[in-house]
């Protein structure tokens, strides 16, 4: 008799615990898994690489001086004299004069220089430009091929991937799917050596 | 000795339930087979290329003086070694031809109507093993780090960085950092493509494989009627695994042959990457998206909650992610009451067959539009091919079926069965 009343009791106990039990329970479920989302996604952050900057990657820097990113004279200055007057262009790369590092580890770095005649740009272009030298990112804004192509019938650089067209006289898209022009690099004339003499002037790279 | 083990293992019991599955005969039933073969055979390859791969872009020096990215020299020792370059050939080829014969193997079981009730779970998965297929090739071919592979997956990270919102971080994540440029996309892609994605893939077809023996599969016409409501075929074992044998071998031989002839992808010929990008083509399997990307105009840009909804999401996201979506909810939408055991006749679902003539129509016109340079096309020109041929191609399919089977459809309409 004593020991029934003893259990009926213990039941009695157990079901008034049941509630707190099962919340108790449910909150440490909530914190285990809210702390394992949370350091999931912070380890999971490390997916996305840190970038060090090196001299090699930093975009040009004012005062370096342009070189050749491809051919014969690869990593030598490209002179304004070598430069046909109306085209076609080259692919350079900014060095730095003093460390002589040149800065093509980052290929959005890719610029083009080419020659025309001084009259034919319009002034917004003319204005960074130096005696009808000017310089370009060479990165289409479609999806970041090399714009590579000289179109020497229309004087228009093309890019080869998708065949978008740019103009380099008024700094526009001709045709093609490019969304942007390409960001012009001011330059100045140092004797024959082409100079960097500020920031691009627009977003460089796939504009997407 | 049989018996020890199957007193443990009760290998009669596995014999009786599984290895006599019945698998039925018809040819079109090849192609999923194929596509497991090719499978096992980039497997294979695969192992051996990981052998020698360096999965790195820091700079070597070859013996003839130039300095090329780790990953490039690796690829070119592999093609030195003895049948190395017919190797890596195979495993490029068994590339192509797994991504085709998925994709055919797809539209087998498009036409056939075996997606419908109760294969609903097994055509999802076929859509996912597609492209997945796909995503392994593309992650694979920026590998051996040549000039060519290198500019085509550039593009590839720009379509992925184009999705509004999250597409940096995607291509970010995928790519590991910018691509190309950052030193971790090399070990990043390589580790997605030799582990992470074959991982997936084995999971999934095993999947599917197990879903097909438990559903079974369609049966052919003919088993209609030479024994209806039968289960006709041969017993997996023997009969279809010598069948399943003998054609992997000729697979086999057929693909080594192919890549020892025609050697894929030599990277020797291409060159290590250069500032200057060539112009370049996709795979086959991608050209049609290229296509489109060459014809939409650069105006089709609007902004959306302050991300740009721009020309290439439109074009490598949206189109292809349209017909995707369609096809996941095509079992939903053309349902049936029963289920389905036999293989549809094409010719008895006009509709269907028709608008799959089309479909096919717009992937070869958006192929063609890859080619708007080199054949001078205009985009008016190449719009109005991509827009009206396929609908043209719809419609004189069904006036033609009509006029074949017409007949047919009249007498079957009177039975309950082929409603479509
Ligand atoms: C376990 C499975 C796999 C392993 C271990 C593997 C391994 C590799 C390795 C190490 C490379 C770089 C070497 C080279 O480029 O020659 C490579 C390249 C490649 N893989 Fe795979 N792979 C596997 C599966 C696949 C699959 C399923 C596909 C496509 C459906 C595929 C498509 C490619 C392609 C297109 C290349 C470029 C080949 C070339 O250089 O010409 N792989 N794979
Ligand atoms: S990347 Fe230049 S046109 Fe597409």
């Amino acid at each position: 008799m004593v020991m029934e009343d003893r259990e009926e009791a213990m039941r009695e106990a157990d079901e008034k615990a049941m509630p707190t039990r099962r919340a108790v329970l449910q909150a440490a479920l909530g914190t285990a898994a809210v702390a394992t989302l949370l350091s999931s996604l912070y380890v999971g952050a490390g997916l996305i690489p840190r970038v060090t900057k090196t001299p090699e990657n930093e975009p040009p820097q004012e005062g370096d001086i342009l070189v050749y990113a491809t051919g014969a004279k690869m990593n030598q200055p490209i002179l304004t004299s070598d430069l046909a007057e109306g085209g076609p262009f080259q692919l350079a790369f900014p060095m730095d004069p003093k460390t002589k590092v040149i800065r093509n580890k980052e290929p959005k770095n890719t610029l083009l220089v080419l020659k025309q005649p001084p009259g034919s740009y319009d002034a917004k272009v003319a204005a960074h430009a130096a005696q009808g030298v000017v310089c370009y990112s060479a990165i289409c804004t479609h999806l970041g091929c090399t714009v590579s192509l000289w179109d020497a019938a229309q004087k228009l650089m093309r890019c080869p991937c998708h065949g978008a067209l740019y103009d380099p006289r008024q700094d526009r898209v001709v045709s093609g799917p490019a969304p942007q022009a390409l960001a012009q690099l001011p330059i100045r004339l140092e004797g024959a050596q082409i100079v960097v003499a500020g920031a691009f002037l627009g977003p460089v790279g796939a504009q997407v | 000795m049989f018996q020890w083990f199957d007193e443990r293992l009760e290998i009669s019991r596995l014999y009786n339930k599984f290895l006599r599955k019945a698998f039925p005969v018809h040819h079109s039933f090849f192609l999923g087979e194929i596509a497991l073969f090719a499978f096992v055979v980039l497997v294979l390859t695969g192992i051996f290329l990981t052998l020698n791969y360096e999965p790195s872009i820091r700079e070597v020096n070859l013996p003839d003086g130039s300095t090329v990215p780790a990953a490039y020299a690796s690829v070119l020792y592999i093609d030195s070694l003895p049948f190395g370059a017919v190797i890596r050939s195979v495993h490029h080829w068994s590339a192509h031809i797994m991504v085709a014969a998925v994709f055919l193997h797809l539209l087998r079981v498009l036409i056939s109507g075996a997606y419908k009730k109760p294969r609903e779970l097994n055509w999802l998965i076929g859509l996912g093993l597609l492209g997945l297929t796909i995503v392994t090739a593309f992650t694979g071919y920026a590998l051996p780090y040549d000039n060519y592979a290198v500019t085509a997956t550039r593009i590839g990270y720009g379509i992925g960085a184009s999705i509004p919102f999250v597409g940096g971080a995607i291509a970010e994540i995928m790519f590991g950092g910018e691509f190309p440029g950052s030193t971790h996309s090399v070990p990043r892609l390589y580790s997605i493509h030799v582990l992470w994605l074959p991982l997936t893939l084995i999971a999934l077809i095993g999947l599917h494989l197990l879903i097909m023996v438990k559903q079974k599969h369609t049966q052919p016409k003919y088993a209609e009627k030479v024994a209806p409501g039968k289960i006709l075929g041969v017993p997996l074992y023997p009969q279809q695994s010598v069948m399943m044998g003998i054609l992997f071998l000729v697979y086999l031989a057929v693909t080594v042959f192919i890549a020892g002839a025609f050697i894929a992808h030599p990277i020797e010929a291409f060159g290590p990457p250069t500032p200057q990008t060539p112009a370049v083509k996709p795979d086959w399997y991608f050209l049609w998206i290229y296509g489109i990307l060459q014809v939409i105009p650069s105006e089709w840009q609007f902004r959306f909650f302050g991300a740009v909804i721009g020309p290439e999401f439109i074009g490598g996201v949206i189109v292809p992610g349209i017909l995707g979506a369609v096809a996941a909810l095509l079992p939903f939408v053309d349902v049936s009451k029963d289920k389905v055991r036999y293989l549809e006749l094409p010719s008895e679902h006009p509709v269907r067959t028709s608008v799959t003539l089309g479909v096919l129509m717009f992937f070869i016109m958006s192929t063609l539009a890859g080619y708007k340079i080199d054949l001078n096309l205009s985009n008016a020109v190449l719009w109005t091919l991509i827009l009206v041929v396929p609908v043209l191609t719809g419609v004189v399919s069904y006036i033609l079926l009509k006029a074949l089977y017409g007949r047919s459809w009249e007498r079957s309409s009177a039975e309950p069965q082929a409603a479509d």
